[in-house]
């Protein structure tokens, strides 16, 4: 558990970074907020690109399935447990 | 908002359903005809469109009166004439055209490394038309398009399979993430992602650039992709050059690096874009203000 924390915090640091979300906090960004949509953090696709590359750089995950991303960009906490699901594997 | 495209392409599935239908079964030449008198009824009955292509005519060409009201209908009808070149073409009648090619050397070369590549149009010629040749290398296409023409798309391939045979088209809605993994999965796998880099949706998104001579907005999205990406890139239009003869202009982007690296992409894009505009006015197909000429004017108006 207090690795995901961790890690949660380190993503929200990163997605800051990546998304030049410079008015934003990491604590400003809930770990369950959606991060997509009209609703919590409002990003965009061309967003959703930066944070594949991200996953890339930073973690070497790479998504190819649509459906399948769409889930883990949903916020910072499923992204979080994806990154922990493939270090395990 | 106001030069914005509105996701609609004209043209859309009864047009192409009517030209098959003729091309097929009268020939090309009499799908000429027929759209030397259609094109009539759009210009009063499309006022958006005629009144952009007046704009465009006046005041990007520069154009008089006299010539305006000529090139209006000169675009319109240049516009028909690809319809049915594509439709033509698409559907196996390709051995009656004539093909010219610029650059195609180089593209060979770059196909065959068979990389993960990006190829950019424009709403300029008809890039349809260099489908037998990108078949040729049996090479996957991927087509991104906005989701409204890619429903006029799907409408009319339910009803005629040998249009775009083997294209693979990637829908875009604004709203959804799912276009930028097919992109990205596409590119992985070593095939070649085709954008149309002058048209938007989404207003927050833009690139300001510069179009013969005047400012206009670009999609950010397709230059940040293939940018951020490190993608190579192949700037590809084909133009009518006369009579069922095309000529496909190929040229492989420079690499662009650094945090303006789409920005310089979109410079290259629109350079060769300006060049063969110039050469052939008529062959742009954007009918709506693209470069939001209307609110610029009002603004002129106003500082008068």
């Amino acid at each position: 558990m207090e690795e995901r924390n961790e890690l949660v915090q380190k993503l929200k640091g990163e997605l800051i970074d990546a998304l030049n979300l410079e008015e934003i906090d990491p604590e400003g960004i809930g770990t369950d907020e959606s991060l997509f949509g009209a609703e919590g953090l409002g990003l965009d696709s061309i967003d959703a690109l930066e944070i594949i590359l991200l996953l890339d750089r930073n973690y070497g995950i790479k998504i190819k399935n649509p459906a399948e991303g769409k889930e883990i960009f949903k916020t910072v906490g499923t992204i979080a447990d994806y990154i922990l699901a493939h270090k395990a594997e | 908002m106001a030069g914005e495209w509105e996701g609609k392409s004209r043209g859309g599935g009864t047009g192409y359903r009517i030209f098959i239908y003729v091309i097929r079964h009268l020939g090309v030449r009499a799908a000429y005809a027929l759209m030397s008198l259609v094109v009539i009824y759009f210009i009063p009955f499309s006022p958006k469109g005629t009144a952009a292509v007046w704009r465009y005519s006046r005041r990007i060409l520069g154009y008089g009166l006299l010539r305006s009201a000529c090139f209006v209908y000169r675009n319109y009808y240049s516009f028909g004439q690809n319809l049915v070149d594509r439709a033509a073409i698409s559907g196996g009648l390709q051995g009656r055209y004539r093909f010219k090619f610029e650059n195609e050397d180089s593209l060979r070369a770059f196909l065959d490394k068979k990389e993960g590549c990006v190829i950019m149009g424009a709403h300029v010629g008809s890039w349809e038309a260099g489908a037998p040749f990108f078949m040729e290398y049996g090479r996957e296409l991927n087509i991104v398009m906005y989701d409204n023409e890619h429903e006029a798309i799907k409408k009319v391939r339910k009803s005629n399979e040998r249009l775009f045979p083997g294209f693979k088209v990637i829908p875009v809605n604004k709203d959804s993430l799912g276009h930028v993994f097919l992109i990205t999965e596409a590119l992985e796998r070593g095939e070649a992602v085709c954008f149309q880099g002058d048209r938007y949706v989404n207003e927050d998104r833009l690139l300001g650039g510069v179009l013969l001579g005047h400012e206009a907005s670009f999609p950010l999205g397709p230059y940040l992709l293939a940018a951020k990406l490190g993608a190579p890139v192949v700037f590809y239009f084909a133009m009518r050059e006369a009579p069922m003869t095309y000529r496909f202009i190929f040229r492989q982007a420079a690499p662009v690096f650094g945090r303006s690296a789409p920005e310089k992409l979109l410079s290259q894009f629109t350079s060769l874009l300006d060049e063969i505009l110039r050469r052939h006015p008529e062959q742009w197909f954007n009918f709506y203000d693209f470069w939001n000429l209307k609110q610029h004017g009002r603004e002129i108006e106003r500082k008068a």
